[in-house]
């Protein structure tokens, strides 16, 4: 027997990122705006995207995919703003990859459409690893989850381009330092825009709102 | 969390070029990740064994795990695998 080393550098992924870059080329022909929604599970994913709808769906063509482990609760709480939804389940796969978010896409009237939110697993930790094809990411922290955040999953903030700090209407009952976590996640990232709202009260949502108008271009 | 997806994966990587290097045992899998991933080498390796369980090619293959420079690289890459082959091979 003879021992060889055999030079491979393949990617674990390749076949997740050849899909994510088709749903990006197809995102991209189209003129749509894609935004993938990431954050702990409770953090106010769905309740930010549905303030969101409820706030553009008037002038904006919008198409929301939800993706969890199970069921389709999230995906009924828009059926109110008669918008297409997808909801994907996992099927107990702690993220979305590509090829879910792929068919959840062909499930949608995309050529109605300019914006499509992608809501991913509640999780901090996977979906940061898998490229989904979408364009803008999207962190969601609330304030009660604490501001050590940023140290604790390095990678979330690093791949996102904006960070929504959530539910700061009850900041006074929580530890939470703004500032402090602030600092944290420009140290990981110094390139991410960050909004302090509540998806709730509606506190600070318009600048979120713009942020998105803007992004959207006609 | 999903060692699973990553093993599955890398399974399917490893039995095309151990076919065509005509392998008889994998050693050493050498990867690369994300120097923030969460993904772990005990647990990694650990997930190796159970998946590759009965297949006599990977009893004892060691994956190690490298963290790269690169905080946006989202890969996971197999730099290398070190295996047996029978002299002439």
């Amino acid at each position: 027997m003879e021992i060889k080393v055999i030079k491979v550098g393949a990617s674990v992924f390749e076949e997740n990122e050849k899909i994510a870059e088709e749903v990006k080329k197809f995102l991209k022909s189209r003129g749509i705006i894609s935004f993938n929604f990431m954050g702990s599970p409770g953090s106010g994913k769905t309740t930010i995207l549905e303030r969101t709808v409820s706030l553009l769906k008037e002038n904006y063509r919008i198409g929301v995919i939800e993706g969890d482990i199970a069921g389709s609760y999230d995906a009924k709480k828009f059926e109110k703003f008669k918008i297409p939804v997808v909801q994907i389940n996992t099927g107990g796969a702690c993220h979305l990859d590509a090829n879910m978010v792929k068919s959840g896409i062909e499930n949608l009237p995309v050529k109605d459409l300019e914006v499509i939110f992608v809501e991913n697993v509640g999780n901090l930790v996977c979906p940061a690893e898998f490229e989904i094809g979408t364009g803008i990411n999207i962190v969601v922290v609330s304030v009660v989850e604490g501001d050590d955040k940023p140290k604790k999953y390095p990678l979330m903030f690093k791949i996102s381009d904006i960070c929504i700090v959530n539910k700061i209407d009850i900041l006074e009952f929580s530890d939470f330092n703004p500032e402090k976590f602030n600092e944290r996640v420009l140290s990981v990232n110094d390139k991410i825009k960050i909004f302090n709202l509540s998806a709730k009260t509606g506190k600070n949502f318009n600048q979120w709102i713009d942020f998105v108008k803007n992004s959207v271009k006609r | 969390m999903h060692e699973f997806t990553v093993v599955l994966n890398l399974l399917k990587i490893l039995d095309k070029i151990c076919e065509e290097k005509k392998a008889e045992r994998v050693l050493n899998i050498n990867i690369k990740i994300n120097p923030y991933s969460c993904l772990d080498e005990d647990n990694l390796n650990f997930v190796f064994s159970s998946m590759s369980k009965g297949k006599k090619i990977y009893e004892g293959a060691k994956i190690n795990v490298k963290k790269g420079k690169d905080p946006l690289m989202r890969e996971i890459i197999v730099e290398n695998i070190e295996i047996e082959v029978k002299n002439g091979n």
